[in-house]
């Protein structure tokens, strides 16, 4: 007789761990979606402000970057925690808070200028129509994210995070981050990149 | 029938039933006894024929099988059954039944009826016509915009009359036969596992009985069996790839990108809840005309689909599969009327409430009959001095607004009625064309097409007589 | 009766009063309160949607018939679709998977308990939004009314022209927010099967359902955000003016059926994929045999998982797509017969040579597979592009998709009733009662949706109102109405043997079909905590292993 009738204790994952990761599968599916829909519509305005007008990328490339910093300080600040440097922990989450403000406060920015300055709207044409829902719901994704990191910030400002206890909780909650970084990526090289044709253009 | 007084249980019951196989000779017998034009001894007939047609048209199918059941005491699922056989794989199913109906009601027209029992639709058509001249030819039944026959089983997608449709059917056949054979082959072996795995538990349970300590003996385990798992795992891929080969050389043959060569074009525009069609004359002059195509047979039909409002799909099964008339994207499909003929459909693609009434008729007529009715659909509206209180009617109240006749107004929202009166149907097939329909329809079309776009507009009675008048000599 | 804890057996009935007893079920985290809750749910909306089914029925049963008007019409066939595939379907089937997961994979709940309930009252609330348009919204004319823009809703019916009035709006947001739960529980769904699995229970051990649940889960997270997204964008264009789907202003009609379509059609595997669980689990135990070919059986799964996010354009093959694409559809379509015959075949293979029992369990799971056969070949037919130019959206359409999802998914349904209605309560449910339950049902679901095969081959297009009555469609819509009151029968003596069975009936013991998963291993019902020691698994039938010491699963591995 074989042995193999003895149990075999399973190597656990983390629920947390694969909560998160099926939950950013999910969002992933979601973004995915409305993705298609900015690349199947790039070029088919044929009245309206058009993209080429509309988008200046100067200040889009210095929001970006402000993002995908504020993902490296995240990580820096769950090293930190995991150092057990809570202080050092909470200096580098208000940086990346911050940095996730600047970039909603950019987004806010450019809007109101489309709005006022190129009349642009959603609903002036298919180009106003996929882009404020692409860049609106990424947005929204940031305003979430960052109400993650802010809730961790007061939690840690009150004494309530605690460095062995929580390392792993805070480390998950950062992946959200990352996610929304990366579909920025994706959104930016779309919107910015890919979809500045001239009128007419098209793929 | 009282050519006046509009009877809104007759109408809801209907008047398209004008649709039936018989679709010309229907309308004429009618018209024909209510005048009175018919010589005394053969007046009976016509009343039997007729009523057998009535009796026939008015519960459709159903009043077949139920009345062969009666007739022959077949019990009623073998009258099903054989009423499902021939009426699905035999284009002449219906004739069949009919024919028994005929010879049952009607000894006299016995040999007519057995000519129709062995004859496919069109010998039928043509049986009718000599029972015609031996009436004397008051039946009048081939003009040039109703054709004598349409077929039966008006719609069965096994009866095609048309390349595309014939093509798909015999594609049809291919899979039903595949997909039979695994039908029986599953279920086969269902079956002998169920009786089997029946007989094995018995035995197990008298075995149990004689021998207790054995009762917990379970049947060999078997925990599959890697050539066995192979076999059936290629197999179905074999079947597929056969599958897939017929299907795609069946798309080559059927969706052209472009015109067969002689195609007539045609615009088809869908509405809620009708259809617009438009050709281009000889002379280049657009003709548009609503609910009822013509076309010629034996030449390419192309139409360009297009749609005014919502998703339609345009249908008409013994011609050619549905396609989807789509707002903001033009698709084109193409057919070739074999015979001349009444072809029904309907949309087939949800699109609001009156879905269910949007109905499609496609006249095919000979060339030379196409010919004739689209110069006279070119021309413009017949003016007749008598009725210009109708005109006056029309022009002034909001009908202007949407419908156009051509000389008179030109909205574009509802159909085109410019030759409205040369067509048997209105409301989008679904209501005879008669005085009385139409001035009912006019009264009130929620009435009768609840839901329809086309208000009431509160006409007077004599205002709608006159206009309901006017509209009619729109030949 | 009482297992070693002392836990009282056989009924379900807990002391206290009333408002106890809704607190206790309201405010469960609980995964079997919740599953079952998810199932008397589902059942409610089943018997909702089922009587809407009726009325269409009655109003098809005589050509030109004048019963119901079409508005109320076109709202009865929304309401209906809508209703058996996101408030009966994807509730039910996921209601057994939370019953079922942690009980057969031996866990004490489900990985986020909190989560979990939070998902059934997202289910509980959008369907009570959608239902509650019936006397909160306005139509198409005005007229206050539920949506009756299909269940596909396509556009531009959908929009402000053509959909005046906020009945679609509920439809949009009852199912985003039933759509929500739907992703919470399958992220549960996921992070159970992989992190709380008992020890010995590796991948390849977990019971059939375990696995249909985990691609089903995927599937959800992948397919039903698409819906969302879709829904957001026609939520937007009809509330702020957007161009999505508008044609009027540079949109496309054909997205929406896109990117619905790549939600649907992976819809309908979601659907059928845990009726295919239950059948891999009760045929092998009324069959006495281990289910035959368990690895390819695994394989099949993942394939149909796979192969369903690349199947959605065949229900637009008369869109006019274009000849490659037409192709690519078509032959996708057919590819995924074959992992689908692969089931069907090991379920052959299992009952070979096996000893049947036809409890009432293993005659649903029979007659699934026998009507779940006829449902797929229909489907070949549809899949074979030019058949289904003639066929796409008439009755056949309706046939065969009935064939899947009742003949398919409701007998799956049905038979897992029977089989773990013990277990969730202690009692069985009364045989005699269950037999005439299938037989009825079966009878009129054969007479109900074998004729629209033949109306749909007549020409007779789907969501009519009414029909021609020259055409030959009338008797075989009388026979399909026929069948409804059969039906009907079925469910009310399968509601009154719930009702008597749950008072009366037999005490079932922790294993009364001698079954082999983990569930059997535990008290009927099980405590709050499932297990009183967290079990160990040695092989795919643990329960066999310890009943046949002399000659475990294990062996075969």
């Amino acid at each position: 007789m074989r042995t193999t009738s003895e149990p075999i204790a399973l190597a656990r994952m983390s629920r947390a761990k694969v909560g998160m990761a099926s939950l950013i599968f999910m969002e992933s599916a979601f973004f995915a979606a409305f993705l298609v829909t900015y690349l199947y519509y790039i070029g088919k305005s044929t009245s309206g402000p058009q993209p080429i007008e509309c988008l200046d990328r100067g200040p889009v490339l210095f929001n970006s970057a402000c993002l995908i910093a504020s993902s490296f300080t995240v990580v820096l600040a769950v090293r930190a925690l995991a150092r057990g440097a809570i202080g050092l922990f909470r200096v580098w989450l208000l940086v990346t808070v911050l940095l996730g403000f600047e970039f909603l406060a950019g987004t806010a920015i450019e809007w109101s200028g489309l709005v006022t300055a190129k009349g642009l709207t959603i609903q002036s044409n298919a180009f106003g129509t996929t882009y404020y829902s692409l860049v609106g719901f990424h947005a929204f994704h940031v305003i979430v994210g960052l109400l993650m990191l802010v809730g961790i910030l007061v939690l840690s400002m009150f004494g309530c995070i605690d460095p062995r206890r929580d390392h792993a909780r805070v480390d998950v909650a950062t992946w959200y981050w990352h996610f929304v970084d990366v579909v920025w990526i994706f959104v930016f090289l779309l919107v910015y990149v890919v979809g500045r044709v001239p009128q007419g253009g098209g793929l | 029938m009282s050519a006046d007084k509009p009877n809104h249980k007759r109408l809801r019951s209907r008047v398209p039933r004008a649709a039936d196989n018989a679709v010309g000779v229907r309308q004429k017998l009618s018209v024909d006894t209510a005048q009175s034009r018919i010589p005394p001894g053969v007046t009976t007939e016509i009343g039997t024929l007729r009523a057998l047609f009535e009796h026939r048209s008015g519960s459709g199918l159903s009043s077949e099988i139920f009345s062969v059941r009666d007739r022959s005491t077949l019990p009623i699922w073998t009258a099903v059954f054989v009423a499902a056989t021939l009426s699905v794989a035999t284009p002449t199913g219906h004739a069949l039944s009919f024919a028994h109906e005929v010879s049952a009601y009607m000894p006299v027209e016995h040999e007519v009826a057995q000519q129709e029992a062995v004859a496919s639709p069109a010998e039928a058509g043509r049986a009718i016509g000599e029972l015609d001249a031996r009436l004397g030819g008051q039946m009048e039944i081939c003009s040039s915009d109703v054709p004598p026959v349409s077929g039966a089983g008006v719609t069965n997608i096994f009866s095609p009359n048309s390349p595309p449709a014939r093509e798909i059917r015999d594609l049809s056949y291919l899979v039903f036969a595949i997909c039979i054979a695994i039908f029986v082959i599953v279920q086969g072996f269902l079956a002998v596992a169920i009786v089997r795995g029946v007989k094995a538990a018995r035995a197990a349970k008298l075995e149990a009985a004689r021998n207790p300590t054995a009762a917990r003996r379970e049947p060999v385990q078997v925990y599959g069996s890697v050539p066995i798992e192979i076999a059936w795992t290629v197999i179905p891929v074999i079947i597929v790839f056969v599958l897939s080969m017929v299907t795609i050389r069946t798309i080559r043959d059927l969706d052209l990108t472009a015109p067969p060569k002689g195609a007539l074009e045609v615009s088809v525009i869908g509405h809620q809840w009708w259809w617009e069609f438009r050709y281009i004359a000889e002379d280049g002059t657009v003709v548009t005309t609503a609910n009822e195509m013509h076309v010629p047979t034996g030449r390419p039909i192309w139409l360009r689909l297009e749609s005014a409002d919502v998703i339609h799909s345009f249908w008409v099964p013994r011609l050619a599969g549905k396609k989807d008339l789509i707002p903001g994207h033009m698709n084109t499909m193409w057919f070739n009327a074999e015979q001349v003929g009444l072809y029904l459909g309907q949309c087939a693609e949800y699109c609001g409430t009156q879905h269910a009434h949007m109905l499609l008729r496609v006249y095919a007529d000979a060339p030379a009959d196409f010919a004739a009715w689209l110069d006279a659909q070119a021309m413009p509206a017949i003016e007749d001095p008598t009725t210009t209180v109708g005109r006056k009617v029309f022009s002034e109240y909001a009908c202007l607004n949407c419908h156009a006749i051509a000389g008179t107004s030109s909205g574009m929202f509802g159909p085109n009625l410019t030759h409205l009166a040369s067509r048997d149907t209105i409301g989008s097939g679904y209501i005879e064309l008669t005085r009385a329909n139409l001035r009912q329809w006019i009264a009130d079309p929620q009435v009768l097409k609840p839901g329809c776009n086309m208000p009431s507009l509160q006409l007077s009675d004599t205002e709608l007589d006159a206009v309901t008048d006017y509209l009619m000599t729109l030949k | 009766m009482t297992s070693i804890t002392g836990h009282k057996q056989g009924s379900p009935v807990q002391p206290g009063g009333f408002w106890e007893a809704v607190a206790r079920w309201t405010l469960s985290v609980d995964h079997k309160k919740l599953g079952m809750m998810y199932i008397g749910a589902g059942l409610v909306f089943f018997l909702i949607g089922g009587l809407e089914a009726a009325f269409m029925r009655l109003q098809l049963a005589r050509a030109e018939n004048t019963i119901i008007d079409p508005e109320t019409f076109n709202q009865l066939f929304t309401m209906h679709g809508t209703t058996m595939v996101f408030l009966v379907g994807m509730p039910v089937l996921l209601g057994f998977g939370n019953f079922l997961i942690p009980l057969m994979i031996g866990a004490r709940d489900m990985a986020f308990p909190r989560l979990n309930a939070f998902g059934f009252w997202l289910f509980i609330f959008g369907g009570a939004l959608l239902y509650f348009s019936y006397i909160g919204s306005e139509g198409l004319y005005g007229a206050p009314g539920a949506p009756d823009v299909g269940w596909f809703a396509y556009a531009p019916l959908t929009s402000r022209t053509f959909s005046r009035g906020n009945s679609t709006d509920y439809w949009i947001l009852g199912i985003m927010v039933s759509g929500f739960g739907s992703m919470t529980t399958a992220i549960n769904f996921i992070a159970t099967i992989f992190c709380m699995r008992c020890p010995g229970m590796k991948f390849m051990r977990m019971p059939m359902i375990a696995w249909m649940m985990l691609v089903v889960a995927g599937l959800v997270l992948v397919a039903v955000p698409v819906l969302t997204a879709a829904q957001t964008m026609l939520l937007l264009d009809r509330s702020l003016g957007a161009h999505f789907f508008d044609p009027e202003t540079e949109g496309s009609a054909i997205l929406w059926q896109h990117l619905f379509w790549f939600f649907g059609h992976p819809e309908v595997y979601i659907l059928i994929l845990p009726a295919f669980g239950f059948v891999s689990e009760i045929l092998p135990v009324f069959s006495r045999k281990v289910i035959f070919g368990y690895a390819l059986m695994v394989a099949a799964t993942v394939g149909i998982g796979f192969i369903a996010l690349g199947v959605w354009a065949h229900h637009m093959f008369v869109v006019g797509m274009g000849p490659e694409l037409d192709a690519f559809f078509g032959a996708s379509t057919f590819l995924i017969s074959v992992p689908t015959g692969i089931k069907i075949f090991n379920w052959l293979g299992t009952m070979w040579g096996g000893r049947l029992r036809f409890a009432t369990p293993m005659l649903f799971v029979t007659g699934f597979v026998a009507m779940f056969v006829i449902g797929g070949l229909t489907g070949i037919m549809l899949a074979t592009v030019p058949m289904d130019w003639q066929l796409s959206d008439s009755y056949f359409v309706v046939g065969h998709f009935h064939y899947v999802l009742f003949g398919g998914t409701v007998f799956g349904i049905f038979a897992a009733i029977f089989y773990w209605f013990p277990k969730a309560t202690g009692r069985m449910l009364d045989e005699r009662l269950g037999k005439w339950c299938f037989w009825l049902l079966f009878i009129g679901f054969t007479l109900t949706f074998m004729p629209m095969h033949i109306s749909g081959v007549l020409g007779m297009p789907r969501r009519i109102y009414t029909y021609e009555a020259d055409r030959g469609f009338e008797i075989w819509n009388l026979i399909s109405s026929i069948g409804v009151p059969v039906q009907m029968a079925g469910v009310l003596i399968f509601l009154w043997n719930v009702v008597r069975s749950l008072r009366k009936g037999e005490v079932a013991g922790d294993d009364p079909w001698d079954a082999w998963t983990l569930e059997w291993s535990t008290t009927s019902p099980p405590p709050e905590w499932n297990f009183d020691r967290i079990p160990t698994c040695t092989s795919a039938r643990p329960l066999w292993d310890r009943k046949h010491p002399e000659d475990p699963d294990a062996h075969y591995e």
